[in-house]
């Protein structure tokens, strides 16, 4: 008897695990902005206590993640169309909307006083106030990789916000004695002989600063804030993007909330705000001594711990052979953060395909005028375009491996339009496609073959009874990438409900 | 009559509450408070004329519709889809979640405050207190090893709000190793910055040691051997109270002013598992100062520190000056008054690179009766900062200390150290003694601001010693937290 129920439960958990039941979504329109923006009470100042952050990422996490074999959920904060809605945490702009975000009120306006303070931004900054009382945070570049970060900052600032974040508006800018309060008598912003100097000027806080986003959960105190951040794809697809940018450090310190609004009526927007690291500006100074809790830190760590530190090495350090932006990048492919950060470990490849789509939305002219920013001359600013584009093809090539990118395009009588978005948008070769319809249980209908092209048309099939079409549809790619799903209601005519990918 | 007026009184009241709570519990969005004053729009989902003039109920497949949505109704989804293998990927999963929630109430944390975890007195500097991180509860696990040591293995909660921090923290280290203690400090930045802070502690140690006193105990003539036992050392067990309130103010920013008082009720009792090494087997109790039994001692202290490092954590040059004063006095029945000073120089300078810091340091305690009053043998001085074995006891100590200190990589850094350590009988007599001498070396672990662990060596003629401790300060505080 035992036996047989072992082999029953066997049998079962057998048959079960290749179960397939379909999502399935309402008969409603996709959602195209989230409501996040009730009037709340300031909520409270969120900074992350590094002591148990550290505990958290390096034991917490690992444990928990190795306990856990489930796959990640889907993006909390995705609609049916596989698409992120405008939010306080993402908000697509383009043409004059989007320069006037870039601007943001412009660089800080002379004269410029340093009003001292722990900068909330970038660690070792200078925090500002112009004429008009606007607060910024001034970071200059490495004394070895000059034009690095002032330069990488208004760039990734300008591409992050092409793509649909909110960031921090980063300007390049030229300080003079001149534009300082008294001519900076203290020396704070420019040292003591120096009459000029280039720095990175960041507005922030826009709004009230409230501290770090938290990396993971939800800020308790915001009413409006209902996905864990884990589970945002706007989160996740930091990832891919910080490869496409070669942000090294991005970490839970890249992303801080600001309450915007009067106290009591405001809401909380979501900010990238530490651009300078992009474009490997970082890796430009790696191996240059540096400040960290442990104390300066330079040369290599095992050349350290067997010379007791008294190698040469590290003291003065040659900057790399190449100090052009992106130029010693690594691949997209072979990119990896410093540091983890919770909502990657819940990347999942819709959330790549997702990031690749808005990184291919940037417009030529939007890539042009952001690489102007970085105040770089003309050939330098012409390569740095090519590489960036050169990258989105890295991406491409990287997210294809995983995901079939398939896109809707309409719905033609009882034909169902789709778009190759590789074939469509990048001009690859196109692959043949696999198809199945299943009903909304699950239950095959049909297998079929969508022959290669940049378009292809797929008959609807009408049969009585069935309301609930399924779609599945996978790229002939080595290695076989996963499927995506278009969901169909055939009633009263056929319309797309929702898509995965 | 009666009923119709409850009836309009509950509606009156529901009506008064939905109008007096905040628009963002009654669930009301920035567009619908804004948009009541034109147009209602349904809670859920709700489709507008998008800019291309589209008539309202678009569906998905008509571009240009804007549709606002509540943030739980984004993903449009009535029933999760399953692929094949989730089925077992959730029994695992289910199977699994016992121990992956008890890591996750292990972890639940983040939070710290350093004032509150190092057993030492510090006032922040004022660019500390200009952000403190508030609102956190917080829990993490703490790990003390230590060879020839009980395992100690607990937990720290931690909880900050504004200018207030506490923390609560339990230690397990078998049936007569335990510890639990909590704490409140305040923190005033303005003027000056200003810590007061009150302490609470409760901790049974099982098996303590006492050798006699002096840097040879068994030649000392002052200790008091049982002639029928061969045994030198003996073995006590200590449950100790303790409670303590302190102030510090940091006048200048290198200067902190600290006081603090204390009352410390200490119950010593014999090792019963000790055998011949119970404290009444070894000593002659009648002669041993204070012996066994409960004492309940107030000590009061004003402590100077001149600090002009920028960290605390060693790797940053300066110079260290501590100077203190105390007076203790025993609670009737206990009868005992003395005076603790005494004072600590280091100096923290670079060797050939930022990265390395050589620092010596001289650390000088002593003690004195008052009124030729006794003093019980466990309050001598001992010498926490000599890092090979703590093991002796007298009125001065002097301990001379030499680390040398680089930083490995980011988070890391070594330190190798040799100390000697002599007590003796007053401070004249220091100069008479031998030192003992232990060497050693460290890894010390960071996180971007501040220490996460370390792992120790120690090596001396009287043996080897690993210590390994995660999530708690290392060694030992000032006076107050000694011992």
């Amino acid at each position: 008897m035992r036996r047989a129920f072992l082999a029953f439960a066997l049998l079962w958990a057998g048959s079960g695990c290749s179960l397939y039941l379909p999502t399935r979504f309402a008969d409603r329109p996709p959602a195209t902005r989230v409501a996040d923006d009730a009037p709340i009470p300031l909520p409270q100042h969120h900074e992350l206590l590094e002591t148990v952050r550290w505990s958290d990422i390096y034991l917490r996490r690992p444990l928990v993640r190795a306990l856990d074999p489930e796959r990640p959920p889907r993006a909390g904060d995705v609609n049916s169309i596989d698409e992120v809605p405008a939010s306080s945490w993402f908000q697509p702009l383009t043409g004059e909307e989007l320069s006037d975000a870039w601007w943001g009120g412009g660089p800080p306006e002379p004269p410029i006083e340093a009003i001292g303070g722990k900068p909330d931004v970038i660690s070792g900054a200078i925090r500002v106030k112009d004429s008009r009382g606007v607060i910024y945070e001034l970071e200059g570049d490495p004394a070895k990789a000059p034009n690095s970060r002032t330069s990488a900052g208004p760039i990734t600032a300008r591409l992050i916000r092409a793509i649909g974040y909110r960031t921090a508006p980063a300007h390049r800018i030229a300080i003079t004695r001149e534009d300082l309060v008294d001519g900076d008598p203290k020396n704070r912003v420019l040292r003591r002989g120096q009459e000029r100097r280039v720095m990175m000027a960041t507005r922030w806080p826009l709004g009230t600063d409230i501290g770090v986003t938290p990396p993971r959960g939800l800020r308790a105190d915001d009413a409006n804030d209902r996905v864990p951040h884990e589970h945002r794809r706007t989160l996740r697809a930091l990832q891919p993007i910080a490869a496409w940018l070669d942000i090294s450090g991005i970490s839970a310190h890249c992303m801080r909330d600001a309450y915007v609004g009067p106290p009591g009526d405001g809401y909380v927007q979501h900010f990238y705000v530490r651009s300078s690291p992009g474009l490997g500006s970082a890796r430009l100074v790696a191996g240059q001594p540096y400040e960290s809790a442990a104390g300066v830190v330079a040369g290599s760590p095992l050349v350290n711990l067997f010379t007791l530190g008294l190698s040469s090495r590290g003291i003065d350090s040659k900057t790399p052979s190449d100090t052009r932006l992106l130029a010693s990048s690594p691949s997209v492919e072979s990119f990896t953060a410093s540091t983890p950060y919770e909502p990657f470990d819940e990347v999942r490849p819709d959330d790549v395909y997702w990031a690749l789509k808005r990184v291919a939305s940037i417009s030529d002219e939007s890539l042009t005028r952001a690489v102007q920013a970085g105040g770089q001359p003309l050939a330098e600013q012409q390569r740095m375009i090519a590489t960036l584009k050169q990258r989105v093809l890295d991406l491409a090539a990287l997210t294809l491996t995983a995901v079939t990118a398939i896109e809707f395009e309409s719905i033609d009588k009882d034909r169902l339009i789709l778009q190759d978005f590789a074939s469509y948008r990048f001009g690859d070769q196109p692959v043949p496609h696999d198809v199945w319809l299943y009903d909304a249980r699950g239950h095959l209908l049909s297998r079929s073959l969508l022959p290669p092209g940049p378009r292809a048309a797929l008959a609807i099939p009408r049969v009585i009874g069935l309301d609930y079409l399924v779609v599945r549809v996978r790229a002939r790619r080595t290695p076989m990438p996963r499927a995506a799903e278009l969901h169909l209601r055939l009633h009263p005519s056929p319309h797309l409900v929702g898509i995965l990918h | 009559m009666k009923r119709g007026r409850s009836l309009l009184l509950v509606a009156w009241v529901l009506f008064g509450t939905w109008f007096g709570v905040p628009s963002s519990a009654r669930g009301e969005t920035r567009g619908e408070r804004e948009g009541s004053r034109g147009q209602a729009q349904p809670p859920a989902a709700d489709t507008s004329a998008g800019p291309d003039g589209k008539p309202e109920g678009a569906t998905a497949s008509e571009p240009g519709a804007e549709v606002q949505t509540r943030p739980e109704d984004v993903p449009g989804i009535e029933r999760g889809g399953r692929e094949a293998g989730d089925l077992s990927r959730e029994l695992a999963g289910g199977l699994l979640w016992l121990p992956r929630q008890t890591v996750e109430l292990l972890f639940f944390a983040s939070g710290n405050a350093a004032g509150l975890i190092d057993d030492e007195q510090v006032i922040p500097r004022v660019e500390d207190t200009l952000n403190p991180p508030k609102g956190e509860v917080r829990v993490f696990p703490t790990l003390f090893v230590e060879t020839a040591g009980p395992l100690s293995v607990g937990m720290r909660m931690l909880a900050r709000a504004d200018n207030f921090g506490s923390t609560v923290r339990f230690g397990f280290g078998g049936r007569r190793e335990l510890v639990a203690e909590s704490r409140l400090r305040a923190t005033l930045a303005e003027p000056r910055p200003i810590v007061l802070g009150i302490e609470l502690l409760h901790d049974v140690r099982g098996s303590r040691g006492y050798l006699g006193v002096g840097q040879e105990p068994t030649s000392d003539p002052r200790n008091i051997f049982r002639t029928d036992s061969t045994e030198r050392e003996g073995k006590y067990e200590e449950i100790r109270e303790r409670f303590i309130t302190s102030i510090g103010v940091r006048p200048l920013e290198d200067l902190e002013l600290l006081l603090s008082s204390s009352i410390t009720s200490r119950h010593l009792l014999d090792a019963d598992d000790a055998e011949e090494q119970r404290l009444s087997r070894v000593f002659d109790l009648e002669q041993l100062p204070g012996g066994l039994g409960l004492r309940r001692i107030t000590y009061n202290e004003v402590g100077l520190r001149v600090d002009t490092r920028k960290g605390r954590n060693g790797a940053h040059p300066g110079i260290q000056l501590e100077t203190y004063l105390g007076h203790a006095l025993g609670i009737p029945p206990t009868e005992t008054s003395f005076i603790r000073s005494g004072g600590r120089i280091a100096t923290y300078f670079e060797v050939y690179k930022r990265s390395n810091i050589l620092s010596p340091r001289l650390v000088l305690d002593t003690m004195r009766p008052l009124d030729n009053a006794s003093i019980p043998f466990n309050e001598l001085t001992r010498q926490p900062d000599f890092r090979g074995f703590d093991s002796r006891r007298d009125f001065s100590s002097l301990v001379a200390s030499l680390d040398y200190r680089w930083t490995v990589m980011r988070y890391l850094a070594a330190r190798l150290f040799a100390d000697a350590a002599i007590v003796a009988p007053d401070l004249p007599g220091l100069r008479h003694e031998t030192p003992r001498f232990a060497a050693g070396s460290a890894l010390d672990f960071f996180t971007r601001s501040g220490s996460l662990g370390s792992v120790t060596t120690v090596f001396s003629p009287e043996g080897f010693k690993l210590t390994l401790s995660f999530g708690v300060a290392g060694g030992f505080g000032d006076r107050q937290h000694r011992d």
